[in-house]
């Protein structure tokens, strides 16, 4: 069905996302998601779908339901809501290290650090006539390869507003929507490409990848590479014992501040549900590595706005307002958690009594008296019978 | 996915774990080395029997029976939601009761700390027990210890490690804490309370003594932690290694365990065991080397830098021959290199033929491997996963068990060179084990002691290189278990008792038909080996019809059960 995953790419994919899906390929790809959402749904327009994608013979003669290029509708696209993250079972697709991933090919063909690295190619050598978007064998053998990685992340991007209008607000990064449902993925990828065609030369900087974020982020994304995390309207889970599938959580947060650069990393978290916020201020808060912003430091950041405004999510609530029309967001920074190799002093003797001090004096130490003190990060209290 | 069922402290304390009963065995420390300085030519013959004795003594499951303040078992008040839950978790247990025993050892750990010698013992029953015995009177302690303390986990511990947490003003008032990495993921801290510090060390507001706190560390979201070991990084600071059943082994601070430092990405399966030097190594240049050894379900045991999270290593694939199912093919990744090592692997591979009772390796129990870049197919041959690996002390050396081959195999490690970035150590000496050997650890003087099946359920290899330094190729390792005080003083103890070791120490899938030949070790977890490969395979694990039969029998038992309440509710009122 799909081509062979590439070079050091692990699981095959049931699903396949690039953006340069061959035409052929797409009509498979409903056939797989309708074969999925036909047990025990209702709806009747995705039956519909169904049963025209149903025939195998000629594939040429299905029609799929958004052209590539034309903005999709939602209605074709709707997936259930809530989803256990912790036991997903369709596989995904994911490289066995973040050097392994090629993000030019797959998902920024025209990336616009890449048309100016292509441009200032063309003035230094006498003829580039590689326009196409494999052109990056051509950049990669340069000495001028521009490295894109994404370093704007939008997790659980939903129908994909905020990573359009991040795209359009930060030009030079690089966002990613991660997204974990097929459909809604699907979604996002068709309505990327609408607004390439209908903006030439904007929204190239954005793409979105079908994944599950509380697995496999480590396998996409190195060390303090990441600028902001968006995590917008997430699943609330209001169970306690759905309480781990939640999207932050403590052992979660350190993940996420591992990939987060010192000092510039951002985190960011909205949501409508007051106890959901609460908890998310809970555990941000008590993460040692995280420091909140002020209320001035807020507002002056743009992306705050836009969480606001331009999400789906966000627009219902001020739509409708389920749970009532106010918005709880949190802005968090990454600080700089002494690594401990810095501490190296060349020619300080390193006994522990210096070691003790340089400890003591760290963001977040952790020292024996303190260690299961009630507040430290991660103490949890045993009650006897 | 394999338990701890062996682990050393530098060369004289060892607590190994048969089935359900864990001995600690302590070699006096004064008695030297033996047989390996030396000087003349019958090493054996120079030694007294009595003065390097071990002794055996032998932790006991049941609590002390007269409970002072600090003994007891702490539980942890659930919520209701939790208790449901927990039901069906005992419902779901009493169905598997029957085969498998709540007392069996999940791992065990051993440290010393300021003259005590403290082991710990994790058990099937989710439960985790501190022993501590005074270092200078283990010869003169009862043949049993109980438990100091006796922790409830929230989930089984597969592997437990001991860690010290450095104190802010003197090293007097370090925190010693016990590790554990669990079924859910997550790696818990747990006080290891010392038998003459007061309580009070930990801030309780309660004059009871059973409550405490644990704290959370870390955790690998929907996984399970497969290994866990605490190492020294290039300066005094420590790292925690986590390895997982997603192929990713994560390296973090310690103790601020919230700070990641990378991850060792590259094995394309489970990380069955890992392994690292547990104290701070020099070389010849003075640098601080700071290798990991991991073996995985892929096959591959590989060496990994921790401080530059690199792989510096690399153990080639071993087949072994699979006799019972024909249609139990999959790809297969042979070693790019040498020529030589096929052939080897060939001889290895024909040996075992016949010997080997295959009943067991049933389709879905065995960790067939998807390389979905690879063209050969080799019929009826499988990947031979290594379920425990050791380093030894000078990091000189690897060792390597693998599942259904009752060899071990020692691989020098060569001195890292800059032409090949990641070192292939195909060279290696076979030894052979008089059973299947389960698991295996490097003391501290170098030589390997191996936890096979009965009835010599341990195996001491010596090494006879008589310098002490650097192995040439040359070296070789003689089985010293007639003469080694840990093997003797073991069966003097154990005696004529005949105690079922399982056959492998991998987790397989339960299967109800299996022949009762088949060991009681193994047991599925809640189908997590499926689950595993029904991921690679695009599967849903819910598709599974035995599954699908268990939830429908548990729902209907719910069900009845709560209206078998509801009924009785209403009697009573009704009565009332």
């Amino acid at each position: 069905m799909t081509s062979n995953p590439p070079h050091g790419m692990q699981h095959s994919v049931s699903v396949c996302t690039h953006p340069n899906i061959k035409q052929q390929q797409l009509p498979l790809l409903r056939q797989v998601i309708m074969s999925k959402q036909s047990q025990g749904k209702k709806r009747k327009s995705e039956d519909v779908c169904a049963a025209t994608a149903g025939d195998d013979d000629g594939v040429h003669e299905q029609q799929p339901i958004t052209s590539e290029g034309a903005m999709p509708q939602k209605k074709f696209y709707r997936s259930r809501a809530h989803c256990n993250p912790l036991s997903f079972n369709e596989s995904f697709e994911y490289p066995t290290s973040p050097e392994l991933m090629d993000w030019i090919e797959d998902h920024y063909p025209e990336h616009p650090l890449l048309t100016m690295t292509k441009q200032q190619h063309a003035e230094t050598e006498t003829h580039t006539d590689d326009e196409t978007p494999s052109s990056s064998s051509f950049l990669s053998s340069s000495s001028t390869t521009v490295n894109i990685q994404p370093n704007v992340l939008d997790i659980g991007c939903g129908f994909g507003g905020l990573t359009l209008a991040l795209s359009n607000a930060l030009p030079t990064h690089t966002i990613l929507g991660l997204e974990i449902r097929t459909k809604v993925t699907e979604y996002v990828r068709l309505r990327i490409l609408a607004h390439h065609k209908d903006h030439p030369n904007l929204y190239q900087n954005c793409s979105v990848l079908r994944t599950n974020a509380m697995k496999y982020l480590p396998n996409f994304f190195r060390k303090a590479s990441i600028e902001k995390i968006f995590f917008c309207f997430p699943d609330p889970h209001f169970k306690r014992k759905n309480h781990p599938r939640r999207i932050i959580s403590e052992r979660l947060l350190s993940e996420y501040t591992y990939l987060l650069k010192p000092n510039l990393g951002r985190l960011y978290c909205i949501t409508d549900v007051k106890d959901l916020h609460n908890w998310h201020v809970e555990k941000c808060g008590n993460h040692p590595l995280l420091q909140e912003l002020t209320e001035e430091e807020m507002e002056e950041d743009v992306c705050v706005k836009l969480m606001k405004s331009e999400t789906e999510e966000g627009r219902k609530v001020i739509r409708e307002g389920k749970f009532g029309h106010e918005m709880y967001y949190r802005v968090y920074r990454r600080v700089v958690g002494d690594d401990g190799d810095n501490n190296k002093k060349t020619g300080e003797e390193e006994n522990a009594d210096t070691l003790a001090k340089v400890r003591n004096g760290r963001v977040g130490s952790v020292t024996a008296e303190t260690y299961f003190a009630e507040g430290q990060f991660g103490v949890e209290r045993i009650n006897s019978k | 996915m394999s338990k701890q069922l062996l682990h050393t402290y530098q060369s004289h304390v060892v607590i190994v774990a048969l089935n359900d009963r864990a001995f600690v065995i302590i070699k006096h420390k004064d008695d030297g080395v033996y047989a390996s300085a030396a000087s003349s030519s019958s090493s054996v013959s120079n030694l007294d029997s009595t003065a390097s004795r071990a002794y055996v003594i032998e932790l006991s499951v049941e609590v002390a029976p007269a409970s002072d303040g600090n003994s007891g078992v702490v539980d942890e008040g659930g919520s209701e939601a939790i208790q449901k839950g927990e039901d069906q978790q005992q419902q779901q247990q009493q169905q598997r009761d029957a085969n498998t025993n709540p007392h069996e050892i999940q791992a065990v750990c051993c440290t010393e700390i300021e003259s005590h010698i403290y082991l710990a013992v994790s058990r099937e029953n989710k439960t985790l027990a501190l022993y501590s015995i005074p270092s200078q009177e283990y010869h003169v302690t009862k043949k049993f210890v109980y438990p100091t303390i006796t922790y409830n986990l929230p989930k089984r511990a597969k592997c437990l490690s001991f860690g010290t947490v450095p104190s802010s003003s003197c090293a007097q008032s370090n925190r010693h804490v016990i590790i554990t990495g669990d079924l859910a993921g997550d790696a818990i801290a747990y006080p290891v309370l010392s038998t003459n510090s007061s309580a009070s060390a930990i801030p309780t507001n309660s004059t009871s003594a059973t409550a405490t706190t644990r704290r959370l560390l870390l955790g690998h979201t929907a996984s399970i932690l497969t290994g866990l070991n605490l190492v020294p990084s290039s300066n005094i600071n420590q790292f925690i290694l986590t390895a997982d059943r997603d192929e990713k082994i994560r390296v973090s601070h310690f103790p601020e365990t919230y700070m990641i430092h990378g991850y060792l990405l590259g094995h394309s399966s489970f990380i069955s065991s890992m392994d690292a030097a547990s104290s701070c190594q020099e070389d010849s240049d003075s640098q601080k080397r700071t290798v990991c050894i991991t073996g995985s379900g892929d096959g591959t045991v590989r060496l990994w830098d921790y401080q530059m999270c690199k792989e510096v290593g690399r153990v080639p694939v071993m087949m072994k021959k699979c006799p019972v199912e024909e249609n139990n093919l999959e790809d297969t990744k042979m070693p790019a290199e040498d020529d030589e090592e096929e052939e080897d692997e060939d001889v290895i591979v024909d040996d075992y033929n016949e010997e080997e009772k295959r009943d067991d390796y049933e389709d879905e129990g065995d960790f067939d491997e998807d390389f979905s870049d690879d063209d050969q197919d080799i019929d009826g041959h499988e990947i031979a996963v290594p379920v425990s690996v050791a380093l030894s002390p000078n990091g000189e050396s690897a060792v390597v068990v693998r599942d259904g081959i009752p060899t071990i195999d020692i691989h020098p490690i060569p001195t890292a060179s800059s032409s090949q970035p990641i070192l292939s150590l195909h060279k290696k000496i076979t030894l052979d084990c008089p059973s299947q050997p389960l698991a295996v650890k490097c003391l501290g003087d170098g030589s390997v002691l191996v936890l096979g099946r009965s009835p010599d359920y341990l195996v001491h290899f010596q090494c006879s290189s008589s310098t002490g330094t650097k192995p040439a190729d040359g070296v070789c390792f003689n089985d010293a278990s007639s003469i080694s005080p840990f093997c003797m003083a073991l069966k003097d103890s154990i005696g004529s008792d005949h105690i079922d070791m399982p056959e492998t120490t991998l987790e397989r899938m339960w299967n109800k038909t299996n022949d009762p030949e088949n060991e009681r070790g193994e047991e599925g977890n809640d189908g997590e080996e499926q689950t595993q490969q029904n991921k690679k395979r695009g599967d849903l694990h819910w598709n599974d019809a035995r599954r699908k039969e268990i939830d429908k029998l548990a729902q209907h038992r719910r069900k009845k059960r709560r209206r078998e309440n509801r009924k009785m509710m209403k009697d009573e009122e009704v009565e009332n």
